[in-house]
């Protein structure tokens, strides 16, 4: 996934802001598409966060399988 | 000839569509590459409610003999209003520049709300009636596709967003800068100059600092393109992107500008209010006898001759001028008051020149220059004694700006005279109200002067054969 990808630039970004130089032979959008990528990937992970959040607070809401959470740990 | 097609030379980069001009209106050929987009966003009214509400260009179907002049390429033909004046984003102070990229924002979520995306974010995509900004580019639209990412982005960044970052983080203009570089201002230029200050708002972090660094690491790893042009965003994405930049660029406002000289003028200029009202009364008969569809005002301030020639008969003002805190005073008086008048930044000394591929695509001032009036108050001086252009080449290309107008010369005892001349050898024996009468009665008749203030102050109205 593209997201993966960029993770560390990102962090790496925070941490150190440098600049490198700009060559021909690349699509000047290609920083503006990977960010769009790292925005659609973040969207893509919160979703699926937030879908996993309600299956979890789904599950303890009904009580009656709770036991069942237990004896598969 | 009158009915001959003209192509418009800076009408080329996108191959779906080109502009022709027969006589003076404006017709934009579709090709058969375009047809279904164009055919989709006709179907959606769209068009019809930017145009309504003043967001876009009025476009209108043309009867199939004048779209048959048009060659076997243009499938479509459709005929706009016409502007009547262009300019460019490099000539529009901090405030028009801000106003477009509003415009371009509500225009592409409008458009979204109706399954539509714009192809790309070009300023010159904008262009102003008056004070108020129009899109122009119909062809820019098409259908939207599910998951697709905001394609004019970066485009966005370096024609709308770095400029105005420019101006107000920094205290910087981006007038010459831009003109120099009509494709914007790079987004790595600008994050070298910002201040690490400047880079803890999370908006400059994503739009400037994250987006060139990407841009440098995809260049030194040679990226996998593909992976990137599989990019999916999701459509609330998109919509959260157009949303917070708008909400971003609304917050922005000019640094420096605050305190400048001119825009400081009106309050402290070194004549009377008697001086001034005769000034205007001058300006308000002329107005009022020309009665000028359009009229220049060189050297506008903050736009108080242009006002005056507005309500005496004048339909459209284009104001000139050199200073951002003048310039941005007068574009909100003209959007405040209502005002048909447009001010745009201008070194006198140094105009706009033809410039872009092949020095066509974008005009220079001159060959733009279509007014039917011209005002050039409190001008001459600074052309001919601040910057060394001898008095009669000055007159010159005032006048062949407009058939008729008026000028002002302000002579050597002149408070403001003296001090452009107060740190400086007088090397201007030359500069006298005579000479500046026989350079204007060289190349039209005086129809009247009038002396306005103490110091000698000449109005000349002339008029050409």
């Amino acid at each position: 996934m593209v997201f993966d990808k960029f993770l560390p630039v990102f962090v790496f970004l925070l941490a150190m802001d440098v600049t490198q130089p700009a060559l021909a032979y690349l699509d000047p959008t290609t920083g503006s598409m990977a960010l769009q990528a790292l925005v659609g990937g973040i969207a893509g992970a919160l979703f699926v966060i937030k879908i996993y959040w309600l299956r979890i607070k789904n599950f303890f809401s009904r009580k009656k399988n709770i036991k069942t959470v237990e004896t598969k740990e | 000839m009158i009915n001959s097609v003209r192509p418009e030379l800076g009408s080329f980069r996108d191959p779906r569509g080109r502009i022709f001009y027969i006589g003076d209106r404006v017709f934009r050929s579709i090709a058969a590459t375009a047809i279904e987009d164009f055919e989709f966003v006709l179907g959606t009214g769209l068009l019809d409610r930017l145009s309504a509400s003043g967001k876009a260009i009025t476009t209108a179907p043309v009867a199939p003999e004048i779209g048959q002049k048009f060659g076997a390429d243009a499938v479509y033909v459709v005929e706009h209003s016409r502007l009547p004046f262009i300019s460019y984003p490099y000539e529009w102070p901090f405030a028009a520049l801000k106003a477009a990229a509003l415009l371009h924002l509500d225009v592409q979520l409008e458009a979204l709300e109706a399954d539509i995306s714009l192809s790309d974010a070009s300023a010159y995509n904008v262009q102003f009636v008056g004070a108020c900004p129009v899109f122009i580019d119909i062809l820019s639209f098409r259908k939207y596709r599910e998951g697709e990412i905001w394609a004019g982005h970066h485009q966005f960044c370096e024609q709308f967003l770095a400029p105005l970052l420019l101006q107000s983080r920094l205290g910087v203009s981006y007038n010459h800068w831009y003109r120099g570089s009509p494709e914007g201002i790079s987004i790595a230029d600008l994050r070298r100059l910002l201040p690490w200050t400047a880079k803890l708002s999370l908006n400059v972090l994503v739009h400037i600092v994250l987006q060139s660094s990407l841009q440098s690491s995809a260049l030194s790893k040679n990226e996998n393109k593909s992976s990137l042009a599989a990019a999916k965003l999701p459509r609330s994405s998109y919509r959260h992107m157009l949303e917070k930049m708008r909400a971003w660029i609304a917050t922005l406002e000019p640094a420096g500008t605050k305190r400048t000289v001119w825009r400081e003028y009106a309050d402290n200029h070194t004549y009377s209010d008697d001086e001034v009202s005769a000034k205007k009364e001058f300006i308000a008969r002329f107005a009022a006898s020309v009665k000028p569809a359009i009229v220049w005002d060189m050297g506008c301030n903050t736009g108080d001759y242009s006002d005056v020639a507005l309500k005496n008969g004048a339909e459209l003002c284009i104001g000139f001028d050199a200073d951002h805190g003048a310039l941005d005073l007068a574009y909100s008086r003209a959007r405040s008051e209502s005002l048909n008048f447009l001010p745009l930044y201008l070194d006198g000394a140094n105009p706009t020149p033809n410039q872009g591929w092949n020095e066509s695509e974008r005009k220079s001032l001159a060959a733009r220059a279509d007014a039917d009036g011209l005002i050039a108050l409190a001008f001459v001086h600074h052309i001919a004694i601040g910057r060394n252009v001898p008095l009669a080449n000055v007159v010159n290309w005032l006048m062949a700006l407009a058939p008729q107008g008026v000028i002002e010369f302000v002579p050597k005892r002149d408070p403001m005279v003296r001090n452009l001349l107060a740190l400086r050898e007088d090397i201007f024996p030359d500069y006298n109200e005579d000479a500046f009468l026989a350079a204007v009665s060289a190349r039209a008749e005086i129809v009247e002067t009038r002396s306005v203030t103490r110091s000698g102050r000449l109005l000349v109205r002339y008029r050409k054969a």
